[in-house]
């Protein structure tokens, strides 16, 4: 089923706007800032089929619907006509057209009660008929039941799998496959046969053995305890949801608490980064000290190294030199021309002066050669030293690097802590733990109450089967016995279908969701299963077996809750359109598309051939150029919402696809 | 199927006796149309519902005597 057309006039801020989806109308995108009228095309629409505003904000709860410039401009006394249509095409090509208006005079408020007129299309040339009923009619096509699952607000999407969903999980599945007409039927089914009974103890002797007057006083003790029991499970379900609230902000305290002990732990570790950098920077001086004279000469000393490396390398360093023969020269006094030579004379002098420049050469060139190793040695130390240096400056920048993480994150810490309290964590403990006792002592009533109950149930079953047994039984009597027999063997078996039924639909729920879920969302292999045990919880599985519900991120748990509502339109056996109001309105930014995308795919491969509807009212925000281009690909269409001031009225101007996205 | 659909059928295929499925498919109904009130009177209609069905329904004790 799709939405075709929808007409408003004077409708709160709409005087006159009509959105024709005739053409191309899988997904339509209608964008607005805040106030301009998104939320109040939902609340038309919704007014427009069961007479009713959903998703009013506060300061309209009194306001008549009627259009306050439609309203300045009428005469006093005139009367003003507010009206929504709709009209739906169905898959199998029937149309149908539901109008609802009201009519208000000025200075008198509401004129006349709403009228509702549902015009089903039989034949295009023949023009629309009006059927009676129109209740009936739109029960039919939209049941007001699935309402929640297809006309919703996002905030309903946000919030679904946020807190205890148990309960609403079970009012939702138990609701849509209209179980819980079955628990109607057996509710009242056991009060009409409990009452047979005590009828038919009256007309027969049982009344002399008080046994009508017990089943009466057993009865009327049920009744009030049932009544009792559905305030205290009121009271249980306040309180709850007074736990549940005050978690969710023990949950933020308790994220200031752990913030505000990563806050200390960043203070220490900033201290200890403080030190280390000083004591890095410390050693470094240190090093620099020690090791400068040497770093200084470093240059020189690796030149001379190899400057003697070199010459020894070319043999530039003579070797050892033995001048034996000018030794046996002055030794034997001779030259080896014969000619003496004398103490003192010139040519001995010479060969003296020779002989020790030969000593001195040798010397020298022994000191090179012994001063290489120890070159080598120094210029290494020097070498290995500047590597010291290095991981020094390597340890400061690193130390350096985790004192502005720090620094970083700290700063963001503190702007988040401003202005939380210890008081504020404190009241919130106490009045939580207040809400606990209050909900341990409500639940404890509850269960007593409840075993109470059980407790007279079974005595009413003794009492009735004491009234089977009466000998002496009149046939008016017998009959009504028979007729409570009746009535008892059909609770048995509604109860019996119950029973079968909520756990089929349970369980088909579940798969449907686990299906849904998985397509949705893009780290499904880290999914092993979404489940609904026998008590609603809903319960989400990693692939390591481990529980992940509560560590959903917002997007996930969004697209959790729109694969439930899926899961709930498939088991409800309806295609119908699903109008959102500010779909992901609460998601951050980063996530947007990714949602955008998800929801985009809900429309797509529905068997049959034909597809979901999808209408999406849309902020600015929300609708940035990253949705827009993943929206592109399934072509919306795309309104924006334009609010005349001087008009005081919205309307409706169709774009391109990424035209209105910021 | 849609969900009243659901209903009905699982009493339709019941195992159980015709009456008793005859008089669950009409208190079905009956829940089916009142479905949109909180508070729906029911009493008269449940009673005669049972009155109407009970007639063609025998105790088990009479079923087996019957036999």
């Amino acid at each position: 089923m799709k939405i075709r057309r929808l007409e408003i006039e004077n409708y709160r801020q709409y005087r006159s706007l009509t959105l024709d989806l005739r053409d191309r109308s899988d997904v339509v995108i209608i964008v607005g800032s805040n106030g301009t009228g998104k939320t109040n095309l939902l609340n038309a629409l919704i007014w427009c089929l069961y007479g009713r505003e959903d998703y009013y904000a506060h300061q309209m709860d009194s306001s008549p619907l009627v259009n306050q410039k439609a309203v300045e401009e009428a005469g006093e006394g005139d009367l003003l006509t507010v009206s929504v249509s709709v009209e739906i095409a169905f898959n199998n090509g029937a149309e149908a057209r539901i109008l609802r208006s009201q009519e208000f005079r000025k200075g008198g408020g509401a004129a006349g009660p709403p009228e509702q007129k549902v015009l089903l299309l039989e034949d295009v040339n023949k023009g629309y008929k009006r059927v009676t009923n129109a209740d009936h009619w739109i029960e039919r096509w939209i049941p007001s039941r699935l309402e929640p699952y297809c006309l919703f607000d996002g905030e309903r999407l946000d919030n679904f799998f946020r807190h205890a969903e148990a309960k609403k999980a079970e009012d939702a599945i138990l609701q849509i496959a209209q179980i819980d007409l079955l628990k109607r039927l057996k509710e009242h089914l056991e009060k009409v046969a409990g009452d047979l009974y005590s009828r038919s103890a009256k007309e027969s002797g049982g009344q002399d053995r008080g046994l009508a007057k017990k089943l009466d006083d057993d009865r009327a003790e049920l009744e009030g305890l049932q009544k009792k029991i559905a305030d205290e499970a009121k009271s249980v379900e306040r309180y709850e949801d007074a736990v549940r609230k005050l978690d969710g902000k023990m949950g933020n305290i308790s994220e200031i608490t752990a913030a505000i002990k990563r806050r200390k732990a960043l203070e220490d570790q900033l201290e200890q980064h403080k030190q280390n950098v000083s004591e890095a920077w410390h050693d470094l001086l240190q090093w620099a000290a020690s090791t400068a004279p040497a770093a200084l000469s470093y240059r020189a000393l690796e030149g001379l190294a190899g400057t003697i490396a070199r010459a020894r390398d070319q043999r530039e360093i003579p070797p050892r030199v033995a001048p034996a023969e000018l030794v046996r020269m002055l030794e034997e006094s001779a030259c080896i021309c014969t000619a003496p030579l004398k103490e003192g004379s010139p040519e001995r002098t010479a060969i003296e002066q020779l002989l020790s420049r030969y000593e001195r050469v040798n010397e020298l060139g022994e000191a090179f050669l012994d001063l290489e190793p120890g070159l080598n040695i120094a210029t290494a130390q020097v070498r290995a030293s500047a590597q010291t240096s290095k991981a020094l400056m390597r340890r400061i920048d690193d130390w350096e690097h985790g004192q502005e993480s720090a620094d970083e994150e700290l700063s963001a810490l503190k702007s988040r802590l401003a202005g939380h309290e210890d008081v504020e964590v404190q009241q919130t403990q106490s009045a939580l733990n207040k809400a606990k006792e209050a909900l341990e002592t409500a639940t404890r009533e509850l269960d007593y109450k409840k075993y109470r109950a059980r407790e007279l149930r079974e005595a009413m079953a003794r009492t009735e089967r004491e009234i089977e047994k009466l000998d002496a039984v009149a046939d008016k009597a017998k009959e009504l016995q028979r007729q409570a027999r009746f009535g008892r063997e059909c609770l048995r078996v509604a109860e019996s279908i119950y029973k079968q039924l909520t756990n089929q639909v349970r369980e088909r729920v579940a798969v449907s969701l686990q299906d849904h879920f998985q397509r949705m969302i893009w780290k499904h292999e880290s999914i092993q299963s979404v489940s609904i045990d026998e008590r609603y919880n809903v319960s989400v599985k990693s692939r390591h077996g481990f529980e992940i519900l509560p560590d959903l991120a917002a997007g996930e748990r969004e697209c959790l809750a729109l694969a439930f509502s899926l899961a709930l339109g498939e088991i409800s056996g309806y295609e119908l359109p699903m109008v959102i109001d500010t779909p992901m309105g609460r998601l951050n930014p980063d996530v947007q598309g990714y949602v955008a995308g998800v929801l985009a795919k809900t429309t797509e491969d529905l068997e049959g051939g034909h597809n979901h509807q999808l209408i999406m009212l849309m902020t600015e925000t929300e609708y940035n150029p990253d949705v827009a281009r993943i929206l592109s690909g399934r072509h919306p269409r795309v309104f924006k919402i334009v609010f005349d001031e001087g008009e005081a009225a919205s309307g409706l101007v169709e774009s391109g696809a990424l035209a209105v996205a910021k | 199927m849609s969900g009243d659909a659901l209903v009905a059928q699982a009493i339709a295929v019941l195992e159980a006796d015709v009456a008793v499925r005859k008089c669950l498919q009409t208190l079905f109904t009956h829940e089916l149309e009142n479905a949109d009130q909180a508070m729906p009177r029911y009493a008269a209609e449940y009673e005669k519902a049972i009155r109407r069905f009970a007639v063609d329904w025998s105790p088990p004790e009479e079923r087996e005597a019957a036999k």
